[in-house]
């Protein structure tokens, strides 16, 4: 039996919300699990440079805005519904301002979400906050899937690359990762060294990492990559490509600080520049 | 859960915490891994010992206990059941090993730091709380005096929107599915937040997991809110407490959350925790 029963996708309007939402069927289907989809927008009442009553002539206008998005997206969700493949999502929406923590809190009864990376340059782009992914990471510590805002999403977990290094966050993204390697075709680890460890330490966590994936049933290839260099990010969006992976999982590391979060730099790298599906936990 | 982690020191309640953890992988088809760490000379060495010389000592002369603590796995494993996985910390302080071998498990199994205790000195303050905030991995914290019989067959979950509470749930998912029974306790915060979205709740979440439980509501939460669930779980004579691990820690010191502070005290049943 799968840990992952309830998957749920974030949706929008955006035109890419098909493509998530496809995927999230399409694991639901591998996975045995139901997909709840949850329409979370931000008002375009928090848009405006000035505050608007909703009473206001102006305030009826966004208002309009609001309700003629929500259409856009629903028939954009219903036309998904019927040339998709996989069990059939549900639709619900938040009322609740503001957008992270409302979405926040339904994701404490879910076991995975499927989000969408975010497009700066979308038109799209404002009506969901920036940092949407890392907060609804951080904020409810489930693991999420992230589906990049360009390009075909064929597969998803036939051929993963696992980036393993010796952290909370790295085996949070691992362990809850386990039921799509457990189905993949083949599965890539590569480790970094740590700073602070000896030649016999990272030696001995390789081999507590192979009894940990060989208990749990996935046989897998581990590649070493000592102290290279280059940004960890970027070299692991490029063995990704290397070895043609349809999926990624990593930690999302990070910590709010005074309201804002800060972001780990490869995490950072990879939300930015990725072009496959990324798995990523807390 | 295939993949178990104990935690040894010199004390004798190792024993009570290695039969639930064995018990345990009996019921789930997981394998059993016991490390053995302990603060390097606790032992009682000269301070000017390096620490190699330490380690060394404690190879030969079982000055802190792990000979013993090994002996007593050796025996427990010759009288049946599943094998245990030895591993031992040498110089290396007991949080960043525990830590680091965790990282490799689906739970840890560790017992509570008694500091009134005879080899209280053998573990940092806050032990256990602290290898779970650091580690991410859920914890079966064991009480040193657990009579024998099972763990987790009436099983009451403390619930609250919480990440912390969320990843408890979660994790305790394969126990829930084999008890006999589940109570899930929930009070609800005092004001300043915001309404809660519309009911998705924890029974429906459970139930997709194949888990039938059933929700107390306990109105507003009361100030002294650890000593509640404690009460409530004894009322329904739960012998597992599950629950979230609220802490962060700053500049080197753990600050723990009022309710796992209290529990964690106490301890007066085996705990499943969180972060």
């Amino acid at each position: 039996m799968s840990p992952i029963k309830n998957i749920l996708v974030h949706l929008d309007a955006s035109p890419r919300m098909a493509v998530r939402l496809q995927v999230a069927r399409e694991l639901a289907r591998t996975l045995e699990a139901g997909v709840s989809g949850l329409y979370a927008v931000t008002s375009n009442f928090v848009e405006m440079p000035f505050a608007v009553a909703e009473s206001s002539e102006a305030g009826a206008i966004v208002l309009k805005l609001d309700a003629e998005r929500r259409s856009r997206a629903l028939a954009l969700f219903e036309q998904a519904a019927q040339t998709g493949s996989g069990p059939a999502a549900t639709w619900s929406e938040l009322n609740t301002e503001p957008v992270i923590w409302g979405a926040t809190q339904r994701a404490y009864y879910a076991d995975l979400l499927v989000l969408g990376q975010h497009d700066a340059s979308s038109p799209t782009a404002r009506d969901v906050p920036a940092d949407l992914i890392e907060s609804l990471v951080l904020g409810s510590g489930k693991p999420a899937l992230v589906v990049p805002y360009a390009g075909e999403v064929q597969t998803v977990g036939r051929n993963v690359l696992v980036a393993w290094s010796a952290s909370r966050e790295s085996a949070r993204a691992l362990s809850a990762a386990l039921p799509l390697l457990q189905r993949a075709d083949q599965v890539h680890v590569v480790t970094w060294s740590q700073e602070h460890q000896s030649a016999p330490q990272a030696a001995g966590e390789r081999g507590l990492l192979e009894q940990y994936l060989g208990l749990h049933g996935v046989k897998a290839t581990l590649h070493w990559y000592g102290d290279g260099h280059g940004q960890p990010g970027d070299r692991l969006l490029s063995l990704a490509s290397d070895l043609g992976s349809d999926l990624v999982v990593m930690g999302c590391y990070g910590h709010s600080r005074a309201r804002e979060l800060v972001l780990g730099g490869a995490t950072r790298t990879v939300l930015k520049s990725m072009t496959v599906p990324v798995f990523m936990a807390h | 859960m295939q993949s178990l982690l104990v935690h040894l020191d010199a004390s004798a309640a190792c024993a009570v915490r290695l039969r639930v953890a064995r018990r345990l992988a009996e019921r789930h088809g997981a394998r059993v891994s016991a490390l053995f760490a302990v603060v390097p000379g606790s032992g009682s060495f000269p301070v000017s010992f390096s620490a190699s010389a330490i380690a060394e000592a404690a190879r030969t002369i079982d000055v802190d206990g792990r000979q013993q603590a090994r002996a007593m796995v050796e025996h427990a494993v010759a009288l049946g059941g599943p094998s245990v996985d030895w591993y031992e910390a040498m110089a290396e302080p007991p949080l960043p090993a525990l830590t680091r071998q965790a990282l490799h498990a689906d739970l840890l199994v560790l017992g509570k730091r008694n500091p009134a205790g005879p080899r209280a000195e053998q573990l940092p303050r806050d032990f256990a709380e602290t290898v779970v905030i650091h580690s991410g991995k859920p914890a079966l914290l064991i009480p040193d005096d657990l009579a024998s019989g099972e763990v987790g067959q009436r099983i009451v979950i403390a619930w609250k929107p919480s990440r912390e509470s969320a990843r408890a749930v979660s994790a305790a998912l394969p126990l829930l599915r084999q008890a006999a029974s589940v109570q899930v306790l929930m009070w609800h915060d005092k004001a300043s937040e915001p309404a809660p979205p519309p009911p998705h709740d924890i029974a429906s979440f459970l139930q997709a997991h194949g888990v039938q439980a059933r929700l107390h509501a306990l109105g507003p939460a009361p100030a002294r809110i650890g000593e509640a669930m404690l009460a409530q779980a004894q009322q329904h004579q739960a012998d597992l407490l599950v629950m979230g691990c609220y802490g962060r820690s700053r500049a080197r010191e753990l600050i723990l959350g009022g309710a796992s502070r209290s529990v964690l005290s106490k301890l007066p049943m085996a705990v499943l925790m969180a972060h």
